[in-house]
């Protein structure tokens, strides 16, 4: 959780930034062919490459489940890590920032997160990753097809990179549908961060760039960081308009959301993350005092199943869950 | 007797067919003759059969493909999108070729080099970027920095480097 603590560009709309990297080893199966002995080797192999920095190494299996999931609702690790279980793991900074993802769907998943808009620092610093293990480890690469990948959709860079967004007024004016489709002629893809489809709940909006194999890393970073600057601006727009026309309706949602959540005695995760996002937007727009676009970030994660169970270091059911998501949301919300 | 088909020329060949115990009779002039048996000739049962068969056989040649370094079959890659080894962008480069271009409009890579790629690739890249450095130079009308660079990208193109 660490990393939503950071400053950020752009922290009003973009809530982080996402770089990975995907690499193979020359001359070994991918993981999905690897035996469990030769994926343990693959690990000890990568793990004894990767010593810069304060770094910590991990082998999923033993991780305890809560802790596990927790990690994925934080976005640490991919929850296609927790697949491989016999032989995946992961290395990992203090701030939680970098990631360095094993026998992943390949071997090697580089991944640094960052808060705010900060695509194309955040490709910099995956890239020095990069650079520090490719100088101990040879990588499966062709000079056509570039990085070679278990699949096809990663191959040539193996960069996905990714931004959150929060957009709650480009979603309330309708003009979302219309972003997105333009987003997808440019080569992008939009999927909600919380929810299937163009369900988004909580009006979080994760961007990617849909194809890695023909163009340069520092292109790819630099267009999805572009588009966002002005979708950012477009969504601040459409915030102070929303405002100014609406008024006293508008406030009210806000407020309303604000009392609900201030007050709850029971909340399902999907009912917070809704009434977080409309708390979240009454404070860019000046109308919540005393709380931070932070702490919403924040609770965002912290709401969720694996994370309260963490927290309360118990397993627990789900109406336990609800119980308790309510009290840390009146403990945190001011 | 006139040709059942056109009606106009006097028909010479006379044909008996036996569909599901039907008899059936057809009175053909030469001209009609010959475009129905060329129609006909595929649906003869031998003939739709090996057609059957010879699909099949290549279907189920393409599905039990298979890698020779980690053995997976192409069926196995259609099931759950993924590949096996390095090895299998060789073996499946065919049936791949349409699925990247579909995926990526370009098929090419221009990204990132690993730090031990041939000297040749490290030479190609190197003159592309100073190619576009120099084509940037040009449009920003910096005529000695595109002296310059043109220089450069002439000394190593003498030296043996880049196939562009």
């Amino acid at each position: 959780m660490k990393w939503i603590a950071n400053e950020g560009d752009e922290r009003d709309v973009v809530v982080s930034s996402r770089v990975r990297l995907a690499r193979n080893l020359k001359e070994w199966y991918f993981p999905s062919r690897m035996t469990p002995l030769q994926g343990s080797e693959v690990y000890e192999k990568i793990v004894n490459s990767a010593n810069y920095g304060e770094t910590n190494a991990f082998k999923m299996k033993d991780i305890p489940k809560i802790e596990q999931h927790m990690l994925v609702e934080k976005h640490v690790i991919s929850p296609t890590l927790l697949m491989n279980q016999e032989i995946s793991g992961f290395i990992m900074n203090k701030d939680e920032t970098e990631t360095i993802m094993i026998n992943e769907e390949d071997h090697i998943r580089i991944q640094v997160l960052t808060a705010g808009l900060s695509l194309q620092q955040s490709y910099l610093k995956a890239n020095q990753i990069d650079d520090f293990l490719e100088s101990h480890l040879n990588y499966a690469f062709d000079e056509k097809l570039g990085f070679l990948t278990a699949c096809p959709t990663n191959l040539g860079t193996g960069l996905r990179a990714s931004v959150m967004l929060h957009l709650p007024a480009l979603e309330m004016t309708k003009e979302i549908n219309q972003l997105i489709t333009m987003l997808n002629q440019f080569g992008l893809a939009v999927r909600g961060v919380y929810g299937e489809g163009t369900k988004a709940l909580g009006s979080l909006y994760q961007l990617s760039n849909q194809s890695t194999l023909g163009d340069k890393e520092e292109g790819i970073v630099q267009k999805i960081e572009q588009l966002c600057r002005q979708i950012a601006a477009k969504e601040k727009d459409s915030r102070k308009k929303l405002l100014e026309n609406n008024g006293v309706y508008f406030e009210d949602k806000i407020y309303r959301a604000y009392g609900l959540l201030k007050h709850t005695r029971t909340i399902s995760a999907e009912e917070a993350v809704k009434l977080i996002s409309l708390v979240k937007l009454g404070i860019n727009l000046g109308l919540i005092e005393n709380n931070t676009i932070e702490l919403m970030d924040q609770l965002f994660v912290q709401i969720q199943p694996a994370n309260i169970q963490y927290l309360s270091r118990q397993e627990m059911t789900s109406d336990e869950r609800d119980v308790k998501r309510a009290q840390i949301l009146r403990e945190r919300i001011k | 007797m006139l040709c059942d088909d056109c009606g106009k020329n006097n028909a010479r060949l006379h044909y008996t067919q036996i569909v599901n115990g039907r008899k059936m009779d057809k009175h053909l002039c030469e001209k009609c003759a010959r475009a129905y048996s060329a129609s006909n000739y595929n649906m003869t049962l031998p003939n739709i059969m090996t057609g059957f068969l010879s699909n099949q056989v290549k279907k189920e040649a393409i599905r039990t493909e298979q890698c020779s370094e980690c053995q997976l079959t192409y069926d196995s890659f259609r099931r759950d999108g993924k590949l096996g080894c390095e090895k299998c962008y060789q073996v499946f480069s065919d049936r791949l070729a349409p699925l990247l271009s579909n995926i990526h409009p370009h098929t090419v890579h221009k990204g990132k080099i690993p730090q031990n790629s041939t000297e040749s690739l490290k030479r190609m890249r190197q003159l592309e970027n100073l190619k576009e450095q120099l084509e940037k130079a040009i449009s920003d009308e910096a005529f000695e920095e595109a002296a310059k660079l043109r220089d450069e990208i002439r000394e190593i193109e003498k030296n043996g480097g880049g196939s562009k």
